[in-house]
């Protein structure tokens, strides 16, 4: 099958596709030896391997999947693949699972009872596509009759490339909402993101060198078990915790994971306190004179003056590559004393002492940090205090450091946008309205996302009421906190849900217009943030598609088709999926990719495109770029300003000038005095609630993005370290147990503000006597009959308070009393 | 004939259970049936608790009890030195499962931890447990060997992936899942552990990298007072974390009483 | 030859145009219908569901059922050691129960094969793979082989009795061999457990000696029941109310006692041990099984039959006999579950293994009774158990 027997019919291609497969077609098949040879044994079938990229986390693993007799049979990592090397995580092989999920979808359908309810029976009916795409125009098209196009809206979660969920922005554009790409994000880490930026100037998570570092200090990143990308987070491990000299570990967490089991040092700390431990740190590191000259600068006279409670006269110390340390240092660090933080940590002054030595001697180093730290309301200022760490010891674009994730030189799409803009479009984007999630509006300057806030402001009517709301790869009504709100407010909104599954949202739904699972998609993925240089996997369809489903980028340009006015002309001309990514391809023929992926076919075949190396490298206070066989070209300070610390001084700001923008928004919310807004600093963080121990909801390598909530084989393996198989425990105490009369194995009812839940203890004696701990899994109500009714969700309980600069959820904040049930 | 071996390195094993998943998939286990189980091992109190695992595969011993109490001769030491059982022998007395030290045989007449029942829910024609849609190609079961979807009231267990190894060309050292070559004939645990934490290989050949890995890293057995011989080995190196018991015997002074 | 001829013929083996009646009839009649509601429960659980019908797993591989099956095969043993004891050791007071022990040994056997057939997985597959495996360093395989020897010489040995032949060569040797088989067949049922190094709580070099005393005891005690039930007037043979009221029950007193003894060694050993596994004898403390064991089964039995006088009564022997039974059922229990309590290999949050038998399981009780005692009943009305050695012989 060669590329002209690609026809523009989606259909006609998947059939195509089952039939020989594409992979089969462009050559990488592998036929398993044959078996005994013995008479009577069935004729051979022959086993082909498609190329995919796994969908159970972000990390974008590409995967060898297995297919014999139009049968995924096995799905193992591509073994010419930078980030799965052949590798996976125990969730990746769950993948043949979900595409043969028992309960998923079997196609369009609507719902007949139109009442709403947990307990209500939607009374789906199947329809037609065409009666599905049809009923989704009709309300688009009268919306935008009314010139109500902002109340619709698109909830988007883990949908990747320019062929799926990029495809959102355009649809936003055409149709003429604000709201068309709204997405999940301030319940994932946009708090590490934030903070990263305020200091650096990237907005976006880290490109990591882990086998090159020698030391790894993580605040509260499940690194061996949700960190992402796990897969290659692990191949790192492998290789760092043998290779010479070992890499030392240190684990800041709250309670003991397999993370901080496996590290060197694990420090059991206060939830929400790690910031004050990272200031401590840089404290030691400041006062022995540990930091990274080169990079960080020095006194004139080469003696440090860094002495406890002593300020300093800022010009004193010539700064390289950082802003603002004396003053940093006169305003925050100077008080910040091992001592000082073990009062706030409850971690012992002399074990912050060790940790900071460690640190702070060993080359190269870096500190990493994700939700443990950030899920707090003082989120920036934890996350701001701990990257301060990777200026002082100068890991920043270093080898063994942390760098950012570069782009992928797509190939432009052929179909302007702007040229079908009409004039509802135009009107619409003229009223200038907000969107529905209050970001960028006086409330969250900052804010990415705020998914957590719709149904609250979508039910208070301000800046409006939603009319038509779609979902795709998101279930709010489960993972967002004090979730039961969505029940409420999806009453009077006319709810589209694309999951292949019947979720909880879905059971809310009016209509579901069921999406492809990942085995049966054809898609680009570009890469999750990885080690830095560009690479793009792709999707190739194992198996013509087990129901009948549409993929998500090919339901939406089918909607855009029924739109009145130039939208649908648009629309007409993208075509399908398949035209955009034969468009993305077209980039690679000037940019071949390392493994000579340069055209569609290709791409197909290899199943992703990637170029090494990354582009830029610090060495020793200097920076470089690639000159085609080394880091040889040197980038002046505009160079760098424009590439690497795009801050306004161009350097690694250890006084934000981005954050103290908005020292006013600051000071009302947080209240830090306007002059030190901008620092990396101690804000102790505002917990949720009357109760008396923490309630943390952490997630294991089973279920890391909760893909795994209705495989039963997933739950039969649920473990470390409360997951004791098919059931979540909860962690506790024997001592906090003790004073609440509860025995091994009770049924509690755990508590907080906004309800209550029941879980069954394993009493912990490893866990913090203060923290409870369920990890985050179970609980749903609806999701398939081995999801459905196992345990309770967390969610229901933890109430809604986020970080006001970033706006990500404060989780892991919440305070709960335990009672036996 | 190679003797395969297996090495697991505890210094490198994240406890992340893609072993067990991989096994269960690529074999056609039911959910809680894990020839490949990953232990998990906690004590001590906060803040000094300890918690360790330990990946648990068959071990494939030299010498295997479970072998030689089978009174038909369905357990067996293949040629390649696995242990198999052959499912058309099996009579399901379970003696085996009495006998093997290491508690790694399974029998899938037993009331499914996992409701509901996957077997109602994926139901088999005729003599087999089940019928899973993403089932081993027909061609590849072979159920002399105890590969693939099983029949009922019988015996299974870890048989270092037979259909894989069964096929690799003689006079292989090592089957290395990193060389596109042998990565095929791998088992499948050691196929996909990420941090590299497995290695197979000839025991029988000086010269293989598994032995080499036993001599440098000082590979240690299970229970080796069991007299059984695995030939599954693991290196400890800084990180003993061999279980010090096999099962769950907790301190006199249990801070949990 | 005519049907009547025929009929005829059979009446000299067996007494069908006798009619049933009293105890015999009262058995028949109970065994009947508690059998067929006990079958017919456990049979439609398994072809439902399969062997998940019973609360065994892949931790607790062997329970109830194995349990069942170790009190029909050892009670089988040494009912057929008791009947040998004339010609082995010219024991010739057990003349009057010799016949009907090898009756109820017969039985025991037949019943505890059909428990194993509901157990195993494949009973019909062992009949071929098992015999031909010559699986010589498997006990399972040579208990299999004594087991079946045992089955052919106790059939032989009992139709040898039934037509009057008692003092043939033939007869002495069936006996000996007989006897012979009945003390390996245990003892290597005893191996089975006693040889498995893995599971210390069974680990023992008596375990064979452990396994043939107490069969020997349950034997004594199914003889001491049966016979209790018999009717007892002034015409019973002398020899025979002797038997029935000094020997059996002072018997009974004496493997009380030896049982008692090595249960105490047992028990003592196993608490004392720290070596893993062992553990499983101190959460045997907490089994309700162990205690119905030692207090149901041997401390009153064991007071019951203290006096002399308090023994001869057959109420007294019929209670005890039934509580020791009990008892000694529950003692197989507790022994198989206390090799298996201690997990192998499944990690701190698999805890010990709990077991407690499914309703099916515990049907099999009312199954395997009642068929035992529909049996027993037939062959009383049938088979003349009560025959002994012609006294005219003048040897009694």
């Amino acid at each position: 099958m060669g590329e002209n027997e690609f026809t523009t019919n989606r259909r006609k291609f998947l059939q195509a596709t089952a039939v020989t497969g594409v992979a089969g077609a462009v050559g990488n098949v592998l036929t398993e030896p044959p078996q005994a040879e013995a008479a009577g044994t069935p004729a051979k079938s022959e086993t082909k391997i498609v190329k995919n990229v796994c969908h159970q986390c972000p990390a974008r693993c590409g995967i060898d999947v297995y297919v014999t007799d139009g049968k995924v049979h096995a799905i193992y990592g591509t073994l010419d693949h930078p980030i799965s090397n052949g590798k996976l995580c125990p969730k990746g092989h769950f993948g043949t699972y979900i595409l043969y999920d028992p309960d998923r979808f079997p196609g369009p359908m609507k719902r007949t009872n139109p009442k709403k309810g947990r307990n209500e029976d939607p009374k789906f009916v199947r329809i037609s596509w065409d009666e599905a795409l049809t009923t989704i125009a009709a309300r688009l098209n009268a919306l935008r009759e009314k010139g109500e196009q902002h109340r619709f809206a698109l909830l988007t979660g883990r949908g990747w490339g320019n062929s799926d969920a990029g495809l959102t922005d355009n649809f936003g554009k055409l149709f003429g909402t604000p709201n068309a790409t709204l997405g999940h994000s301030s319940m994932c880490s946009d708090a590490s993101k934030r903070a990263k930026q305020l200091m650096d100037g990237n907005y976006a998570y880290n490109s990591y060198d882990y086998r090159n570092t020698n030391y790894l200090l993580n605040f509260g990143a499940a690194f061996l078990e949700a960190y992402r990308p796990l897969n290659a987070n692990m191949q790192a491990w492998g290789y760092m915790r043998t290779k010479a000299p070992r890499t030392k570990v240190t684990v800041v967490d709250i309670r003991v994971t397999t993370t901080g089991a496996a590290a060197d040092h694990l420090l059991l700390v206060k939830p929400g306190t790690d910031g004050a431990l990272a200031l401590a740190i840089a404290h030691v590191i400041l006062t022995e004179g540990l930091w990274d000259k080169k990079f960080v600068g020095d006194f004139g006279e080469g003696k440090n003056l860094f002495k406890a409670g002593a300020t300093l006269d800022p010009s004193t110390f010539t700064e390289r590559w950082t802003k603002g340390l004396i003053e940093w240092w006169n305003a925050e660090v100077k008080d910040r004393t091992p001592e000082w933080a073990a009062g706030i940590t409850t971690i012992p002054a002399a074990d912050i002492v060790k940790v900071a030595h460690e640190f702070g001697t060993t080359r190269p180093a870096m500190a990493i940090f994700e939700r443990g730290p950030t899920t707090h309301t003082n989120a920036i200022y934890n996350g701001m205090s701990i990257h301060a760490l990777n200026a002082l010891v100068g890991s920043m674009y270093a080898v063994g450091g942390l760098a950012n994730q570069m782009g992928v030189p797509y190939g432009a799409l052929p179909w302007k946008v702007d040229d079908y803009i009409d004039e509802a479009a135009k009107a619409a984007s003229a009223r200038k309205l907000p969107r529905i999630d209050r970001v960028k509006t006086s409330e969250g300057p900052l804010w990415s996302n705020m998914i957590q806030g719709i149904p609250d402001f979508h039910m208070e009517g301000k800046p409006y009421k939603l009319d038509t709301l779609m979902f795709y790869l998101t279930n709010p009504m489960f993972s967002t906190p004090d979730c039961t709100r969505w029940e409420r407010a999806l009453q009077d909104i006319f709810v589209i849900e694309t999951s292949p599954f019947p979720g909880e949202t879905a059971m809310f739904a009016d209509l579901i217009v069921p999406d492809h699972t990942y085995l049966e998609r054809l898609q680009d993925t570009p890469t999750y943030p990885f080690q830095g240089f560009p690479l793009a996997g792709l999707r190739v369809p194992a198996v013509k598609p087990v129901h009948e489903t549409k993929v998500f980028g090919d339901t939406l340009i089918e909607i855009g088709k029924r739109i009145n006015g130039k939208m649908g002309e648009y629309y007409r001309q993208v075509g399908n999926v398949e035209n955009v990514i034969r468009a993305l391809a077209k980039g690679f023929e000037k940019n071949p990719g390392d493994n000579g992926v340069n055209s569609f076919d290709t791409w197909v075949e290899k199943g992703v495109w990637y170029r090494k190396p990354y582009s830029w490298r610090q060495i020793n206070g200097e920076f470089f770029e690639w000159d085609g066989s080394d880091y040889r070209k040197p980038m002046t300070p505009e160079d760098v300003k424009k590439k690497l610390f795009m801050t306004e001084s161009g350097k690694f700001e250890l006084r934000s000038s981005y954050l103290e923008r908005y020292a006013d928004f600051v000071n009302a919310k947080l209240g830090v005095p306007k002059d030190r807004v901008g620092f990396p600093q101690w804000l102790p963080p505002n917990y949720s609630g009357k109760g008396d121990l923490f309630l943390v909801t952490p997630k294991t390598p089973i279920h890391a993005e909760g893909r795994s909530a209705n495989i039963p084989q997933a739950i039969s393996i649920y473990q470390p370290v409360s997951g004791g198989r098919n059931e979540m425990f909860l962690e506790m105490h024997p001592k906090a147990a003790k004073a609440r009369h509860i025995k091994n194995g009770d049924l509690v009812r755990i508590k907080s503000d906004i309800g209550s839940i029941t879980a069954r203890v394993h009493l912990t004696p490893a866990a913090r006597p203060d923290t409870i701990v369920l990890p985050f899994g179970f609980g749903h109500w609806a999701q398939g009959r081995w999801a459905k009714n196992r345990g309770e969700n967390a969610s229901a309980i933890i109430p809604n308070v986020s970080d006001p600069i970033s706006g990500l959820t404060s989780n892991y904040s919440t305070l709960v009393t335990v009672e036996k049930a | 004939m190679p003797r395969w071996g297996m090495v697991i390195d505890l210094e490198k094993c994240t406890g992340c259970q893609a072993c067990t998943a991989a096994c269960q998939m690529e074999n056609c286990r039911l959910p809680g049936e894990m020839w490949q189980d990953v232990l998990f091992y906690s004590e001590g109190e906060y803040p000094s608790g300890k918690l360790t695992w330990l990946p648990r595969p068959c071990m494939h011993c030299e010498n295997p009890s479970c072998v030689a109490v089978c009174p038909t001769g369905a357990a067996y030491k293949a040629e390649n030195g696995a242990v198999l059982i052959d499912w058309e022998r099996c009579i399901g007395c379970k003696y085996c499962m009495i006998a093997c030290p290491y508690g790694v045989r399974f029998y899938a007449e037993e009331k499914q931890k996992t409701q509901p029942d996957i077997r109602d829910v994926f139901p088999a024609k005729g003599d087999k447990v089940w019928d899973p849609p993403y089932k081993m190609p027909e061609q590849v079961q072979d159920p002399k060997h105890g590969v693939g979807v099983q029949p009922k009231n019988v015996v299974s267990k870890c048989t270092f992936c037979y259909h894989r190894t069964s096929k690799a060309p003689t006079g292989l050292k090592d089957l290395d899942p990193n060389d596109p070559a042998t990565r095929k004939f791998t088992p499948a645990c050691v196929v996909t552990c990420a941090p590299g934490a497995r290695y197979f290989g000839d025991l029988d050949n000086p010269e293989s990298n598994v032995r080499k890995l036993i001599a440098e890293k000082r590979g240690t057995r299970l229970l080796d007072q069991t007299g059984n011989r695995p030939q599954v080995y693991y290196l400890a190196g800084e990180a003993p974390v061999i279980p010090e018991t096999r099962s769950v015997r907790k301190p006199k002074q249990s801070p949990e009483t | 030859m005519t049907s009547a001829t025929y009929s005829d013929a059979l009446a000299r083996y067996a007494d069908f145009r006798k009619t049933p009646a009293g105890m015999d009839l009262a058995l028949m009649v109970v065994g009947a219908l508690t059998g067929a509601v006990g079958l017919a429960y456990v049979f439609y659980n398994l072809m439902e569901q399969g062997h998940a019908a019973f609360n065994t797993s892949s931790d607790m591989a062997w329970g109830a059922p194995i349990a069942f099956y170790l009190f029909f095969l050892l009670t089988s043993s040494g009912l057929s050691i008791v009947a040998s004891l004339d010609s082995v050791f010219g024991l010739h007071v057990f003349y009057p129960v010799a016949k009907r022990a090898v009756f109820l040994s017969l039985i025991c056997l037949i019943a505890g094969f059909s428990i194993l057939a509901l157990e195993i997985g494949r009973p019909f597959r062992m009949l071929w793979s098992l015999p031909f495996s010559f699986q010589v360093r498997s006990p399972m395989w040579w208990m299999g082989v004594l087991y079946s020897i045992d089955l052919v010489l106790l059939f032989v040995k009992f139709y040898l009795i039934h037509v009057g032949d008692w003092h043939s060569r033939l007869s002495h040797f069936v006996a000996k061999l007989s006897f012979v088989v009945c003390i390996l067949a245990p003892g290597t049922l005893g191996l089975v457990f006693g040889m498995m190094a893995m599971r210390p709580a069974w680990y023992s070099n008596i375990m064979p000696m452990y396994f043939i005393l107490t069969g020997f005891a349950t034997a004594v005690s199914f003889l001491l029941f049966f016979t209790s039930l018999l009717p007892r007037d002034k015409t019973t043979a002398p020899n025979v109310d002797h038997l029935y009221h000094e020997i059996l029950p002072r018997l009974f007193f004496v493997v009380l006692l030896a049982v008692m003894g090595m249960r105490a060694g047992q028990v003592i050993t196993g608490l004392w041990s720290n070596y893993e596994g062992m553990e499983a004898n101190w959460l045997e403390l907490s089994s309700p099984f162990f205690w119905i064991e030692i207090i149901a089964g041997l401390l009153i039995p064991t007071a019951l039959m203290v006096s002399d006088r308090i023994r001869r009564a057959p109420m007294i022997q019929f209670v005890a006999a039934s509580l020791f039974n009990i008892g000694i059922f529950c003692a197989r229990l507790e022994f198989l579950i206390i090799g298996q309590k201690v997990p192998l290999f499944k990690g701190y949050w698999a805890g010990y293994v709990e077991y407690w038998p499914s309703m099916t399981e515990w049907m099999l009780i009312p199954a395997g009774c009642g068929v035992f005692l529909l049996l027993y009943g037939a062959g009383n009305w049938l088979l003349r158990l009560s025959e002994t050695e012609f006294v005219e012989n003048g040897r009694s």
